[in-house]
């Protein structure tokens, strides 16, 4: 039977050229617009660089003080002297790191000038995140501790400063600080923020200890665990820590520290829906992305549902006939959901060579640094569900209306 | 076979009714042949369409088997279609997407049998009609008769016991009108099948059993 409805549809897509065309574009367009964002939201939450193992994190990057007397509260990343008091002695993660924002500094070389992200780190930073060494190595803990001014640069750093030669040995400058290189790391997509930067080096090479007990800005953390499903334990200690030992250096002025240490997908909803509490959010983000989908979804489909109101309406007498013949009427309804759904697929593989076309360029255009676009299984996983949900939301409203076409009115080929 | 108890058929428009058919009592026995005769618009296709479960009358009943239907619903209505009646249409009504065989099969799409087992059936039927060199072709490759001998082997493909004609020969010239009563005298003849053909034409009623004739919706003994 479905062979018979795929060559019935087939068939009618190949009889009316110009609707089938205006709906395929429809169909590509919204699909194609689809799948560009499932895919760097995929890549985002699935990256294949260095935070690939990101089901083992959890990430501090927000913090909210209150002042004491509850007028006033500031909310930005934590500082390091706020991670070191009430992050640093949590019990359960296995590895812990605190790394600063990657921040942008200048160098000049030939009299031109060359700007760069750089990012403080400590030793753990290496173990929990996964990098991709072309040459060299990473700082040890006796470097660290020591101070010691040595840098790992990426890829591009090392086109960039070196001309593409050996760096390692040689120094670099930036922000009038002189770094010896001693590893070259892969260039690391900018969507990967916490790995992100083109110059790594210890946070013990600042200049001033300052930051060591600044309680805001600037820093964030990483909590590791090779067990993910220890993080929610993970993540209520903190929460503990935040509600019942929150540790400052001004009591007197801060009385409540309010965060959460995030998964990935908690910490994008606390950005996105701008949460300041224990919890992310993250369910509410999650329903206003698939109301925001569907919305996306539902004007194309009601102009898809005219297009095939049409289409079916000229098909009247083979619904006739269809039904004198034993035809039910969820047997049509499938019928032409099947049809619709053949129109949305086709679409949709258009869409996905429209969206791997779009997405090859900007990779290749260097918008976005260290974008290495990767379809995978989950990528088609989500266009087969839009292709699925726009089949049934186009295809099933025509099909219901034409099948219930009272069989006689169906033959003389009009709508009573 | 069918047993047409007092039907009456109305058409409520917003300010008028119109009367199709009114008091028609009708039995037709198994494996009969009749005609149904009147001049247009007297209700002859309404009848035929009542007969054929296609409309509901607006009082009266029927009975296929002796099994009163006017308390089934659309999906058993379209099971019993399916499964004991047979449709041919004046105007042919092939679906021109489908090839001759897939056309034939149609029916038989709503019945739980192999895809092999349909092919089957559908050769069988179109061999019947003397179709069977014309399996691949699309309908709008077909002479209006072949097209026609089509329909019958759609509507015989699924072995009906009552097989309704609607005007079979109504868009064919005579000789080819002539080939489809001969192909449907021997469908009554060689399988014992009730037909039930709605007519014009006073020669092709005298070749059936029994000639049934409607005036203003109304049955004329």
């Amino acid at each position: 039977m479905l062979k018979n409805y795929l060559l019935t549809a087939w068939k009618v897509l190949l009889r009316r050229k110009f609707f089938t065309f205006i709906s395929l574009f429809g169909i590509t367009i919204t699909l194609s617009v689809l799948l560009i964002l499932s895919t760097a939201l995929d890549n985002f939450l699935y990256p294949s660089g260095p935070e690939k193992n990101n089901h083992q994190l959890l990430f501090i990057e927000q913090l909210t003080i209150e002042s004491r007397d509850g007028q006033s509260n500031w909310s930005s990343e934590p500082g390091y002297g706020f991670l070191k008091d009430n992050v640093r002695d949590l019990k359960l993660p296995e590895k812990i790191t605190f790394f600063s924002q990657a921040t942008e500094g200048s160098s000049y070389i030939n009299g031109n000038k060359i700007d760069s992200h750089l990012r403080r780190t400590d030793t753990s930073y290496w173990e929990i995140l996964d990098f991709n060494f072309l040459n060299g190595r990473t700082f040890d803990q006796a470097e660290f501790d020591s101070g010691q001014m040595v840098a790992v640069i990426n890829k591009k750093t090392q086109k960039n400063y070196f001309s593409g030669e050996n760096p390692i040995g040689k120094n670099i400058i930036i922000n009038e600080q002189t770094f010896s290189v001693i590893g070259v790391v892969e260039d690391v997509f900018v969507g990967e923020t916490h790995a992100y930067a083109d110059i790594w080096v210890p946070y013990t090479t600042f200049a001033s200890t300052q930051f060591e007990t600044e309680l805001m800005g600037g820093w964030s953390a990483l909590l590791y665990h090779s067990n993910p499903s220890i993080l929610p334990q993970i993540q209520q200690e903190y929460v503990n820590q935040l509600k019942n030992d929150f540790v400052t250096h001004d009591p007197e002025q801060f009385h409540k520290a309010i965060g959460g240490a995030d998964t990935k997908l908690e910490r994008i909803a606390r950005e996105m829906t701008n949460t300041e509490d224990y919890e992310s959010n993250a369910a509410s983000m999650i329903t206003m992305w698939i109301v925001l989908v569907l919305c996306f979804m539902l004007l194309p489909s009601i102009n898809l549902i005219n297009l095939n109101i049409s289409r079916i309406m000229e098909r009247s007498s083979e619904i006739g006939v269809r039904k004198a013949f034993g035809a039910k009427t969820g047997q049509l309804v499938i019928q032409f959901v099947v049809e619709n759904i053949l129109i949305t697929a086709i679409g949709g593989g258009l869409g996905l060579l429209v969206s791997w076309g779009v997405l090859s360029q900007i990779e290749a255009s260097g918008v976005l640094p260290g974008a290495d676009v990767n379809y995978n299984w989950r990528v088609f996983l989500y266009g087969f569900g839009f292709v699925f949900v726009f089949g049934l939301l186009s295809g099933t409203y025509p099909a219901l209306k034409m099948s219930r076409l009272h069989p006689v009115t169906a033959l003389k080929g009009g709508v009573r | 076979m069918l047993t047409l108890n007092s039907i009456a058929k109305t058409y409520q428009t917003d300010k008028i009714e119109t009367i199709a058919l009114k008091e028609i009592n009708l039995n037709i026995k198994k494996g009969e042949f009749i005609s149904i005769m009147g001049p247009s618009g007297c209700g002859k296709s309404t009848l035929l369409n009542i007969m054929g479960l296609l409309d509901a009358p607006s009082d009266g009943s029927v009975s296929i088997d002796g099994v009163e239907i006017s308390s089934y619903q659309d999906k058993g209505l379209a099971s019993i279609r399916n499964e004991k009646i047979g449709f041919i249409f004046q105007s042919f009504h092939l679906i021109q997407d489908l090839r001759v065989i897939d056309n034939v099969e149609l029916p038989l799409l709503y019945r739980k049998i192999s895809a092999k087992q349909r092919r089957h059936l559908a050769l069988q039927a179109l061999e019947k009609v003397g179709l069977k060199a014309r399996v691949d072709h699309f309908p709008s490759q077909l002479s209006g008769g072949q097209q026609q001998r089509v329909a019958i082997a759609r509507a015989i493909v699924g072995k009906p016991e009552l097989l309704l004609a609607d005007e079979p020969t109504g868009n064919l010239d005579s000789h080819m009108g002539n080939e489809i009563m001969q192909i449907l005298e021997s469908l009554h003849k060689d399988d014992n099948t009730t037909i039930v053909m709605v007519t014009h034409d006073d020669e092709l009623a005298k070749r059936t059993e029994r000639v049934v004739r409607v005036y203003d919706g109304q049955l004329i003994h």
